[in-house]
């Protein structure tokens, strides 16, 4: 009895060492292929990035042993990254392309730093590699901040002449700027120094109707470029489908906002269009023009030598001066050059902002809340993600009871879209909402006016610059505008 | 049989064997009810000296030795020897056999010697449930029957969760309520607990096969008290209590304020703070307190009589339940009367009547906890009273900084009130034309009548609070069911070949009638205006019929061989109105075996066994639980938006749509058992394995599209799914004296597995939805009710360990984190954290019950323990929600330090942050998940019975009992068994604070006389 005890425990031993032996895999249950270290052989040992960029480690990573993990590791960039690879993978991994991204933050101090990588083999054997990365790569091309857009319409008059203006700007530094007009020899190339550029020239046409194409090339030093391409249409004064109204003075402003401006008008028959135009403040200054991007180079306003009559050259045109504060409308007839300005009240019934909603009108039950309306929709800060419940409220101006508005802090990149509607505590989407129409695709950011009950979905824009931005929308004319103020 | 034993004793007295003889007297009394026992036999030891005790209870002997020994003995109580020691006097408390395996057990549509029993049936006596004051005998059932999982919650009226031997369809887990053979609706509410004889549990199909069509859940069969032959004795018990809730500890004002604004510059965001800058906490509001009563009073009285003589035996009670809630608008008051009587004719003829009247009145009991927690402590109550107007209701104070409607001010509009009368009557007749044949024909009807009152004053305290018009409704309820039961039952015995067989026939309709108004818009707020006829606007009325009924034919066949060898087969049809033409009747068979192994001869010469039988039983039941018209394609009234208009243009469509092939759903089952006495039955122990298989479970299915039938309304019930419970039960017993001490201890161990096997097109059912996720998921193969989402990984201590949280190509899992946020587990590494990471979180129900009973009694002193407990359940706890300060509501006491502010500080409580980017408090996570598990001493009594003269009909028991007292747990919430109920039995275990069971003190009294 006492010896079958003692053999019991024995059994009962060697079944614990054997649990205990294969509980755990450890590093010696892996067989020995080779007594090398692991082998690391990076693509590059040295990557230039900049703040608020992502970069790519890259490499070739090779034990026979099998790979257990890969550490990169650098303390000032927050970087301690294991790749573990056993956990990963469930197979033993002895040959490995790492491809790591990281990104910096925008606010990353210091210009180098050096990334510790840490090979490990399944028998804990180990191997370092230093790879450097720097923060002075430079990898957006240049942009224009202004200038001509896809067509402009030069009207041919005894001395033809095309008002060529542009500003571009590179993050670095820019290298040079090359513009040309294929059809009339026109070359130019400007060496440039510094992070901006403007360029102005009054450039001579042929007085006959025709097509130039226009080409400005801006380079940077790291070889970057952007392009744009203009068609110069000369020609008599044509019957534009869209018109303008702009409410901005310098190139800049009316190239700063996110949409909105300048604003389209109504065409009402030929040559003739009807501005329905909210003046803010008193003694707003306004215009019109048919491409929207310049004032150049036609820019309808009155004419200086005769107040009665518009005059296109943006170089003679004076802007019309609304007043007071208040609606106005503008009708105008570009052929024939006369214009009226009338001030006017809406007839429609503003919002009931405040008054109770009911969140199910089919349910007399159902609780209500106040009526507000709001942006809906993706990157608006600080709210939900296309959520009726937890929107952007936007607030009613104090003197005009059409026209909303909403302030809000933007990162650069940020991309935007919504639509405008009730706040709705349940997450639905009752009427009335608004949304936009305008040409271009769905993120080129054409948004050119609202439709009640309808439209078409926003077309998605992206912030160039952090910033404050305000949105402003009216109901009465169905525009809303959305621009940087500070 | 007593009597023949009586004569035979006598005529066996002819001499006597002592020389010094007195007269003894005395009284023999019951141990557990002080009453006095008739017709015990009292022989002195090795003589035939014997009598019979009358009904008081009292007896004389003459010619008993001084020195001698007297012996007591009456079926249903232990034997008792006492030494006579020149005593005259000697008085006799008897106590009960520890388990009498010879009693009687009601089983569906008759009755059965336990021991003759052969499927799984719990039984428990009445005062065993009447030790615990409630107003459902559920909540004092529990964990006292083995496989019956209980889960009680507070507040007046409330009905607990009973799930008898697990989940085998997702239409209701009720078992089916019998009530003196009359099947009653999913709750007992009813019924007082005084007026209950016994309860028995009817658990597996061999036993449950009898109710057919409703019998997947398990059957609890309700027999009430009855009449027995003596002079009329009577009963009143009263127990006055007070209930008490513990009370969360939430943040003051000035902790408010600072985790407020902390949230917002967390953030960089200015905090948009309403309110006064550096409030101190006694500037501000004690919701808790003003919301909710430290103490609710709960009152249970009860006065019954019971007497009878040979020919007629009555009993009869009047009770009276109150049960306030801890809030001051919401109440139970319950007024009960229950007269049985029975008429014997002559020895043929037996004819009797149950008869049960009721009121019922409760004041709907809000549930205003999670307002109470939530609501903004620097608000105060009312607004300035400078501000306030002619409508008192638009007097209180809107929250400043959240959106939580004044809880105050809730409790203060509430009026909401039903009453009920009811009647349940049970005339019956039964004759015994032959030796062992009875025949008996019992129609019962069970009637209800509720009338419910409902009224919303108007109010104004801000846009987002307030009442436009008035409403006012009233509904009237009425069921009426009625149930027509013949029976046939034949017993006998051949030899060593016993038989009962039983036949039967029954027919039962179940009929509802009700119509409701509405109007809006009353003159005033005033009470006697708050009538539907004073409404002036937006009148509304409704008003059906709803029937349904049942047909069904019943057999039985009991057979054993010398109580050795046991055979039971039963076999119903149920025809239902539920069901098409072609599926309206189904057949519900059930066999079951056992062996009484302690009856074999290779058993007798031993006495540690005292009864052995093993058990086997299989048997196929049915559910019924979905509407009455489930199979009929109806139409009703809907709306439609056409074109551009926002106009709602009214008609009619599809609603529902029938299914003609619609069939019964049947759960299969499978038991083994044991039942074991030990020690001369001291030591009882009952062990069952059992395994139930549902087919043909209805569920609702999606209709092709191309049909055209609406989306939702096109869902039709089809028998598509099957579930399955497996589990295992052990309970134990043991009973003993030692002198004056005498104890009782039973345990009950209990564990059971629930899955789903097939489900609509292999779609798991979710349930309860959180941000647009679902907390539980149902999924074939898997155990039900469990919880679904993330694995949270602690808290994000700094930058690098966000910058380290990444896919293998460096692809950053959570972008929107910040240091102090949740870091969810990206499961299959695949360098995305989407829904391919969720994983099963924990489950709702237990892997096991725990039940523990113990008596102890020593001379007149008593005291009663009874515990409870699961284990192995997890719970989703919302309230961990309350840390976040989400929506500008108040969080817990201490949230400002725990709350993670810098590395190490915390690695469960998340920064405070207005946006909550990283959607901490929004994720289906295991930040929620605790461990559920608790075991809670359900009951504490100490007794006292006042001693009294032997010749006395006179007695008092005197207690003080605890209900509630402690629970040990780790769970954080309030309490842990409220939370267990979620939102039903597919999504369990969701604690959004619901009621929780009140600790209860109660004084006790039991007069007897």
């Amino acid at each position: 009895m006492k010896r079958k005890l003692l053999s019991n425990f024995g059994l009962l031993g060697l079944l614990f060492s054997l649990l205990v032996l294969s509980g755990c895999k450890k590093d010696s249950d892996y067989p020995v292929v080779n007594d090398k270290n692991p082998e690391i052989s990076l693509s590059s040992s040295h990557i230039r990035t900049e703040a608020g960029r992502e970069f790519v480690i890259k490499g070739y990573v090779e034990d026979l042993n099998g790979i257990s993990s890969i550490r990169l590791f650098n303390d000032q960039l927050d970087l301690d990254k294991t790749i573990d690879l056993l956990k990963i993978y469930d197979e033993l991994v002895t040959k490995y392309d790492l491809n790591y991204k990281f990104k910096t933050p925008k606010t990353q101090q210091g210009d180098n730093f050096v990334i510790e990588i840490t090979v490990t083999d399944v028998l804990g054997r180990v191997t370092t590699s230093q790879l450097t990365v720097s923060m002075d790569g430079d990898f957006d091309p240049p942009f224009f901040t202004s200038g001509p857009g896809s067509n402009v319409i030069v009207l041919i008059k005894a001395d033809t002449k095309f008002k060529l203006s542009f500003s571009v700007e590179d993050k670095k530094e820019l290298d040079y700027v090359e513009i040309s007009i294929e059809e009339l020899s026109y070359v130019q190339r400007e060496t440039v120094s510094g992070r901006t550029f403007s360029f102005l020239d009054q450039i001579d046409l042929p007085s006959q109707e025709q097509e130039l194409n226009l080409t400005i090339v801006a380079y940077d030093k790291a070889g970057l470029s952007v392009e744009r391409k203009t068609v110069i249409k000369v020609s008599d004064l044509p019957d534009f489908a869209k018109m303008y109204i702009v409410d901005v003075q310098t190139i800049e402003e009316l190239n700063s906002s996110l949409f909105g401006i300048p604003q389209l008008i109504e065409r009402t028959g030929a040559f003739q269009y009807r501005a329905r135009y909210y003046s803010e403040k008193a003694g707003t200054e306004v215009r019109f023009i048919p491409q929207k991007t310049d004032f150049s180079p036609i820019c309808f306003g009155v004419d200086a030598d005769d107040e009665t009559v518009l005059a296109d050259d943006p170089e003679v045109s004076q802007p019309i001066v609304l007043e007071q504060v208040g609606y106005y409308e503008i009708n105008f007839d570009t052929k024939q050059g006369t214009y009226s300005v009338a001030p006017y009240t809406p007839s429609d019934i503003p919002l009931p902002i405040g008054e109770p909603m009911s969140l199910n009108p089919s349910d007399p039950d159902a609780p209500s809340i106040p009526f507000q309306i709001a942006l809906i929709g993706a990157g608006l800060p600080g709210v939900g993600n296309w959520s009726p419940s937890n929107p952007f409220i936007l607030t009613l101006s104090e003197q005009n009871p059409f026209l909303f508005f909403a302030e809000m802090e933007l990162e650069a990149g940020t991309e935007i879209e919504f639509t405008i509607g009730p706040k709705h505590d349940w997450g639905w989407w009752p009427e009335p909402f608004w949304r936009f129409e305008g040409t271009g695709g769905q993120n080129s950011g054409e948004n050119e006016y609202n439709v009640k009950n309808g439209g078409d979905n926003m077309k998605k824009v992206t912030v160039r610059k952090d910033g404050k931005y305000i949105f402003k929308f009216d109901t009465h004319l169905l525009r809303s505008r959305f621009y940087q103020v500070n | 049989m007593k009597k023949l034993l009586f004569v035979t004793i006598l005529s066996l007295m002819t001499f006597s064997l002592f020389a010094q003889q007195i007269n003894v007297k005395g009284r023999v009394i019951g141990a557990t009810d002080n009453e006095a026992v008739i017709g015990a036999v009292v022989v002195v030891v090795g003589t035939n000296n014997a009598t019979m005790t009358d009904v008081n209870g009292t007896y004389s002997l003459n010619g008993v030795p001084a020195n001698g020994q007297l012996q007591f003995s009456y079926s249903g109580y232990k034997q008792q020897v006492v030494a006579v020691n020149n005593r005259t006097t000697i008085d006799v408390t008897m106590e009960d056999d520890v388990q009498n395996i010879d009693e009687v057990v009601v089983v569906g549509y008759g009755t059965v010697k336990r021991s003759d029993l052969t499927s799984s049936i719990s039984t428990v006596k009445g005062d065993d449930l009447k030790v615990t004051s409630s107003g459902n005998a559920m909540n004092s059932l529990q964990g006292k029957a083995a496989g019956v999982q209980i889960t009680t919650a507070g507040g007046p009226g409330s009905t607990p969760r009973v799930v008898i031997r697990g989940v085998t369809t997702v239409n209701g887990s009720d078992p089916l309520y019998v009530v003196d053979g009359m099947p009653v609706s999913g709750n007992i509410n009813f019924l007082s607990q005084d007026d209950i004889e016994s309860i028995e549990i009817l658990k597996d199909a061999s036993a449950s096969a009898i109710y057919g069509t409703r019998g997947s859940n398990g059957v609890i069969l309700v027999t009430t008290k009855k009449g027995s032959q003596g002079a009329i004795k009577f009963s009143l018990s009263a127990n006055v209590g007070v209930q008490t809730l513990e009370k969360p500890n939430m943040a003051k004002a000035s902790e408010y304020e600072k985790v407020f604004k902390t949230r917002y510059t967390n953030d960089g965001s200015v905090p948009v703070w309403n309110g006064k800058n550096d409030i101190t906490d006694a500037e501000g509001t004690d919701w808790w307190n003003e919301v909710v009563k430290p103490i609710a009073l709960t009152q249970d009285y009860n006065l019954s009589f019971t007497g009878g003589t040979e020919k007629l035996l009555y009993s009869g009670s009047i009770g009276y339940y109150n049960q306030d809630a801890n809030f001051s608008y919401g109440n139970w008051q319950r007024v009960t009367a229950r007269f049985n009587t029975v008429y014997k004719v002559n020895k043929i003829v037996e004819f009797g009547v149950d008869l049960a009247p009721r009121f019922e009145k409760w004041n709907d009991t809000p549930n205003l906890f999670n307002d109470a927690m939530r609501m903004d402590p620097t608000t105060p109550v009312m607004r300035p009273e400078e501000e306030w107007t002619d409508n008192y209701f638009s007097n209180f104070s809107r929250s400043h900084n959240s959106q939580v409607w004044n809880p105050v001010a809730n409790l203060a509009r509430l009026t909401a009130n039903s009453q009920e009368y009811g009647l349940m009557m049970n005339p019956y007749i039964s004759v015994k034309p032959l030796k062992g044949l009875t025949i008996r024909s019992q129609f019962g009807i069970d009637a209800r009548f509720r009338l419910s009152d409902n009224f919303t004053p108007s109010f104004f305290i801000d846009n987002l609070e307030q009442q436009q018009l008035s409403y006012v409704s009233r509904t009237s309820n009425q069921w009426v069911n009625w149930n027509w039961m013949n029976t046939v039952n034949y017993e006998n015995s051949f030899g060593k070949h016993n038989l009962n067989l039983m036949g039967g026939f029954t027919m039962e309709e179940f009929a509802n009638y009700w119509v409701s108004g509405s109007r809006e818009n009353t003159p005033s707020n005033i009470p006697n205006l708050q009538f539907v006829n004073a409404g002036t606007l937006n009148q509304k009325s409704g008003g059906s019929n709803g029937f349904s009924s049942l047909i069904s034919y019943l057999a039985r066949a009991m057979y054993n061989y010398d109580n050795r060898y046991y055979i039971t087969a039963s076999v119903r049809v149920d025809g239902s109105s539920k069901f098409p033409s072609g599926s309206k009747y189904a057949t519900f068979p059930a066999v079951s075996l056992a062996w009484r192994i302690s009856n074999e001869k290779f058993m007798q010469n031993q006495n540690v066994v005292s009864n052995l039988k093993l058990r086997l039983g299989w048997g196929r039941v049915g559910n019924q639980n979905i509407d009455s018209d489930a199979y009929l394609t109806l139409i009703g009234t809907g709306d439609y938006v056409f074109g551009s208009s926002a106009d709602r243009n009214l008609g009619t469509a599809v609603s529902t749509v029938g299914n003609s092939m619609l069939r019964w759903e049947t759960v299969e089952d499978f038991n083994i058992g044991v039942d074991a006495g030990f020690l001369n039955n001291r030591l009882n122990v009952t062990a069952d394995i059992y395994q139930k298989t549902s087919k043909d479970m209805l569920l609702k299915k999606a209709n092709l599209s191309i049909l055209g039938y609406p989306m939702w309304n096109g869902e039709m019930w089809t028998n598509i799914g099957s579930m399955q419970a497996r589990g295992w039960e052990l309970s134990a017993s043991w009973r003993d004296n030692v002198g004056d001490f005498s104890y009782q201890i039973g345990l009950i161990f209990s564990g059971v597995e629930n899955k789903a096997l097939k489900l609509v097109d292999g779609s798991p059912i979710l349930g309860w939805e959180y941000y647009g996720n679902y907390i539980t998921r149902n999924e074939e193969g898997g155990q039900i009710s469990r919880f679904y989402g993330y694995v949270a990984d602690g808290l994000f201590q700094n930058q690098k360990e966000i910058n380290a949280h990444t896919g293998e190509n460096g692809s950053i899992l959570q972008p929107n984190a910040k240091p102090g946020d949740i870091r969810y587990v990206d499961l299959n590494n695949d360098g995305v954290i989407d829904d391919k990471d969720k994983t099963y979180l924990g489950n709702a129900l237990p892997k096991f019950t725990v039940g523990l009973n113990a008596n102890f009694a020593y001379k007149n002193f008593e005291l009663i323990a009874n515990f409870y407990g699961t284990f192995g359940n997890q719970v989703f706890n919302l309230t961990n929600n309350l840390y976040s300060g989400e929506g500008g509501v108040n969080v817990f006491a201490g949230t400002y330090d725990k709350a993670w502010n810098g590395e190490g500080t915390s690695n469960f409580i998340p920064r405070l942050s207005v946006n909550d980017a990283n959607k901490n408090y929004q994720t289906v996570s295991s930040f929620y998940i605790e461990d559920g598990s608790y075991f809670r001493c359900k009951l504490l009594q100490i007794a006292y019975n006042i001693p009294r003269k032997p010749a006395s009909k006179v007695g008092l028991r005197v207690s003080l009992s605890a209900q509630n007292l402690f629970t040990i747990t780790n769970y954080s919430g309030m309490d842990p068994e409220r939370a267990q109920m979620g939102g039903g039995i597919m999504s369990a275990g969701i604690d959004n604070v619901g009621y929780p069971n009140p600790r209860t003190f109660l004084l006790g009294l039991n007069f007897t006389f």
